[in-house]
């Protein structure tokens, strides 16, 4: 999978957990401040992500670091997948 | 109104005097004197539940030999209730040493917070700090090996079903849950044989603040490196370091009195919590370094909360802390010290004075079901 392809699928995933600008996602737009994703529903876009990269976050890397905007998801991603 | 410890009725003048760790002359005489009188023991009863402080003011009463003065049936009371927690206590203390040798092999360093430690080192009597948990500092980088550990020694994370006795794992999703929305990871219980300590129940903090407006910004791993080695009831262990265990305590005080989670459940005005503050300062005032306290709360944006805690402490406990210190973290506006609801966008303020709300528990009607919409939103999520 590219990394263009991957960010199109991160967006998709940010816009359906949004509760905020759900038709304004970009690369560097605040999940949190701009798309109203707090920690409860981060929980639920993690969940997401693992389910439609196969991947598994480790409880270490569940911070608002590693899943700020969709650019920095899908870096996160881009080291997971299977090269 | 009351607005100093001489203006509130006897009951709980020696509600607050009895609370503390030392008792010098003149408190002495006070409590003597306040004991000689007529007093209404189911307010004292009630006060000395809720905040945690029955034992302790047992302890003292036996001391002074004043156990006379007391209703039989509520000494009666106080009598197993402090044989219970010496009971439950030593139980922790004995599990403290067995998970702590198991984390020592593996190399991992955590720090016993608050009342664990405090039982054993500041308090006069092992009962007379009760606690619920151990309470561990971690470096969340060792949650995963920490947790494991826990399970080998018979641990779950999860929570307790009061109604059929058991432990219900938590889901993936409740504990990140948890992990995102607090500083600590779902607690680990393990149940036992004692019919006094049912289930054992330990809290892995990976911060000392909280999630939601903190204005603070304290390393945890800056914490673990400076630690102090102490030993409890044989078991090697450590705390943070003097400076930073205050700290903590002022913080954990602080979080607790101005966020709603706490104040709903009427968990947020403790006079315990106060009293630990009052008795670290007054065991360890040799090795409590303040300029460092100050720089390093100042440098860390937690100088407000530390005096929050000072603040309040003076208040019920005289000059427990130094002028000068009090001084030198003083803010200038100090409106925030009647505020509460801070994890909201504009926190609130309290209608009643700092006493009233310490022993009041209708200060809780004060609070809108709109200002918990937060915490209930938590709630929720966890029970999915």
């Amino acid at each position: 999978m590219t990394e263009l392809e991957v960010k199109e699928k991160v967006k998709k995933i940010v816009e359906k957990n949004a509760v905020a600008n759900m038709s304004e996602v970009r690369e560097d737009s605040c999940i949190k401040d701009v798309h109203g994703i707090d920690s409860i529903k981060l929980v639920g876009l993690v969940g997401d992500i693992e389910e439609e990269f196969e991947i598994e976050v480790k409880s270490t890397e569940l911070n608002r670091e590693n899943f700020a905007n969709v650019g920095i998801i899908t870096d996160f991603v881009m080291k997971r997948l299977p090269q | 109104m009351p607005a100093t410890v001489s203006e509130l009725t006897k009951e709980r003048q020696l509600i607050l005097l009895c609370s503390r760790g030392t008792l010098n002359e003149e408190h002495q005489t006070q409590i003597k004197e306040l004991m000689s009188e007529r007093l209404d023991w189911k307010e004292i009863l009630y006060q000395g539940i809720t905040h945690r402080t029955l034992n302790l003011m047992y302890y003292h009463i036996k001391n002074l030999e004043l156990t006379d003065k007391v209703e039989e049936e509520v000494l009666k009371v106080m009598k197993t209730q402090s044989k219970v927690y010496a009971i439950r206590n030593k139980q922790y203390f004995e599990e403290i040493d067995n998970i702590l040798s198991k984390l020592n092999e593996q190399g991992i360093r955590v720090a016993i917070l608050k009342g664990n430690f405090l039982a054993a080192k500041v308090y006069p009597s092992i009962e007379t700090r009760t606690f619920n948990d151990l309470d561990f500092l971690i470096n969340i980088a060792d949650g995963d090996k920490i947790v494991e550990i826990l399970e080998q020694l018979g641990y779950v994370q999860g929570q307790y079903d009061d109604a059929t006795g058991e432990i219900i794992p938590s889901s993936k999703k409740q504990k990140r849950i948890h992990q995102m929305a607090t500083t600590e990871l779902q607690e680990a219980l393990k149940k036992t044989d004692n019919p006094f300590t049912p289930l054992l129940q330990v809290d892995l903090n990976f911060s000392v603040l909280w999630k939601g407006n903190c204005p603070c910004d304290i390393n945890t791993a800056e914490l673990l490196e400076r630690v102090v080695e102490v030993d409890i009831n044989g078991a090697k262990t450590y705390i943070l370091d003097y400076e930073d265990f205050l700290i903590q305590l002022a913080c954990h005080l602080y979080k607790e009195a101005a966020l709603l989670n706490w104040i709903s459940d009427l968990r947020d005005l403790k006079i315990y919590k106060f009293a630990d503050i009052a008795m670290f300062v007054e065991k360890f005032s040799a090795q409590i370094k303040w300029d460092k306290l100050i720089n390093f709360s100042k440098k860390t944006g937690s100088d407000r909360i530390v005096y929050y805690a000072f603040y309040y402490t003076n208040l019920m406990y005289g000059q427990a802390i130094p002028e000068d210190v009090m001084k030198a973290l003083e803010p200038e506006d100090k409106e925030y010290l009647n505020e509460y609801g801070i994890e909201n966008e504009k926190p609130a303020k309290w209608q009643f004075d700092f006493f009233t709300r310490l022993f009041e528990t209708t200060r809780v009607l004060e609070v809108s079901e709109e200002a918990l919409e937060k915490r209930n939103q938590f709630w929720q999520a966890k029970g999915n």
